[in-house]
């Protein structure tokens, strides 16, 4: 999605309904952090003044391949290190 | 920014600005923050009037030297701005025709500047030593060993901090996050969602400045859905003898387009002749979800104040209310450990919406939009030239046009029995078939 910035009026409506926190508030608009954005146009439905429209980044239909697994051959998951880590604060 | 306070105050609107002015004043270290940069401006859509009638939420506020009196309370707050004295509300239908509801001693409600009351409240938070922190967000508040964990984002980084404090404020408004992260979340019924846009109109050529205005009814946008309000008022730098803007706002269920309405009524709409020369000064906007009251605004050490806690809204001024009890309330429960009950009983009698059947009844009120034009075209010119007593009040209203309606009902049967059935039926509807309609 993106924030059509002229258009915004600040209202803050769209940036807590974010499930990937992608919006950012700044100088009292809304900006959309295209790398966390997953375009599910969340935030399209809150805009009352119709300032987030789809940037289409995505083709409209993904086709899944059930048959291949890119994962195959890895360990299991269990002798993994954890990839999450705490924060070093 | 430390990381120790003892009262974490999330949200500055009416209700955390009170909160943060009275507990900077009693000494505390308070932190407020917001997720704005300019704290006193204002982006959101909001009716922003003073609702004079006596007893709204328990309390009854009135204009003395130009400030803000709360009788109950024994609260004053400073206001600088000005007032329009609206004398009338009136529901109309597409046809033009008229249910209107009249005060013209008080005011069926005086639509003020909230800009003006914000600005105020800030500057005495500050001024008593208030630290006040823009431009974040909170996410989360979590009750911990010896207090609250609040966890904080900034609105331009994204970046996450964390307090910690002895009580948090949730004062983040009708979608609190604070609220969405808490158990007592999980006691609320969801109703639906609503999105609003709002333009700021000068120039228009409009004979109803002195009235509170509700488009009533399909025909007023294309869009068939949605309600038109307005209202006027003035802007926070009009000076004496400027005339007031024409606030018109346009509500309508999420994905719903909004602004596409508000254009809509403006360009096409009945009454688009007043408007021919208008010219937009300032936009707003603001979405909405609606659950029922949280019946219990405290957890732990969180309390809940305002919006957040409310079906809808507590309105500005009743924000500032139970802004000031719950600080209060804290005040005491720092001293004595205990308190809080002072703030959760006062909410629970004294807001309307927490009452069984509240919100059947405002619901209704709003419900009747859902007439065909031609039937309310019908009604209203049942009532039209009519003058009923009453306010501009979710609360009340929606009782005053219910008396009013029905006392042409034996007409109704006569001329229009389908109609007088549609209305008869509408009365029992139940909240759930209104949102549903």
């Amino acid at each position: 999605m993106k924030a059509h910035r002229d258009i915004c009026v600040g209202c803050g409506a769209c940036i807590n309904l974010c499930p990937r926190l992608a919006i950012r508030f700044i100088d009292g608009k809304s900006f959309i952090d295209q790398q966390s954005c997953i375009e599910c146009g969340t935030c399209r439905d809150a805009c009352g003044v119709d300032a987030l429209q789809a940037d289409c980044r995505f083709p409209d239909l993904l086709l899944l391949n059930s048959y291949s697994n890119p994962f195959e051959g890895e360990a299991p998951a269990g002798d993994q290190e954890s990839p999450v880590k705490d924060s070093p604060e | 920014m430390k990381t120790m306070y003892d009262f974490v105050i999330i949200g500055a609107g009416p209700a955390g600005l009170m909160i943060a002015r009275e507990l900077a004043a009693a000494k505390q270290r308070v932190l407020l923050v917001d997720i704005k940069k300019d704290i006193e401006k204002v982006s959101r859509s909001c009716c922003t009037m003073l609702i004079n009638e006596p007893n709204t939420h328990g309390e009854t506020v009135r204009v003395v030297d130009n400030n803000l009196h709360f009788e109950k309370t024994g609260l004053t707050v400073k206001y600088t701005g000005r007032f329009v004295k609206m004398i009338k509300s009136s529901r109309m239908s597409p046809g033009g025709h008229k249910l209107t509801m009249v005060n013209r001693k008080e005011g069926v409600a005086l639509p003020y500047t909230k800009e003006v009351i914000l600005k105020n409240l800030l500057d005495e938070a500050v001024a008593n030593g208030a630290e006040v922190v823009t431009q974040t967000a909170g996410i989360r508040a979590e009750n911990v060993d010896g207090g609250v964990r609040v966890l904080l984002r900034h609105a331009r980084s994204r970046k996450v901090y964390e307090v910690r404090c002895r009580i948090a404020f949730a004062a983040d408004g009708v979608n609190s996050q604070i609220v969405n992260g808490l158990e007592l979340f999980k006691t609320r019924k969801y109703f639906g969602s609503f999105r609003v846009a709002s333009y700021f109109l000068d120039n228009v050529d409009y004979p109803y400045w002195d009235s509170w205005i509700t488009c009533v009814g399909k025909g007023h946008t294309r869009y068939d859905r949605g309600q038109v309000y307005m209202v006027p008022k003035y802007l926070p730098d009009a000076a004496e003898g400027d005339k007031p803007i024409l606030d018109v706002f346009c509500g309508t269920p999420f994905g719903m387009p909004a602004q596409k309405g508000l254009d809509s009524f403006l360009r096409e709409g009945p009454f688009r002749d007043w408007f021919r020369n208008a010219k937009i000064v300032h936009k707003a906007a603001c979405a909405l979800n609606f659950y029922t009251c949280i019946m219990n605004p405290v957890e732990g050490n969180i309390v809940v104040v305002g919006d957040a806690a409310a079906f809808i809204e507590t309105y500005c001024q009743s924000a500032m209310m139970y802004g000031y009890r719950a600080a209060r309330a804290s005040l005491k429960v720092l001293e004595t450990g205990t308190g809080y009950d002072d703030y959760t009983n006062f909410w629970r009698e004294s807001f309307e919406y927490c009452w069984p059947g509240e919100i059947e009844k405002a619901l209704q009120g709003f419900g009747l939009g859902q007439l065909s034009d031609e039937a309310l075209d019908y009604i209203f010119s049942l009532t039209d030239g009519e003058e009923y007593e009453g306010y501009v009040s979710e609360n009340t209203a929606p009782d005053v046009m219910k008396k009013a309606i029905m006392s042409h009902i034996d007409q109704m049967r006569r001329e229009r029995p389908e109609i007088a059935a549609v209305i008869e039926k509408h009365w029992k509807a139940s909240a759930e078939d209104i949102v549903q309609a």
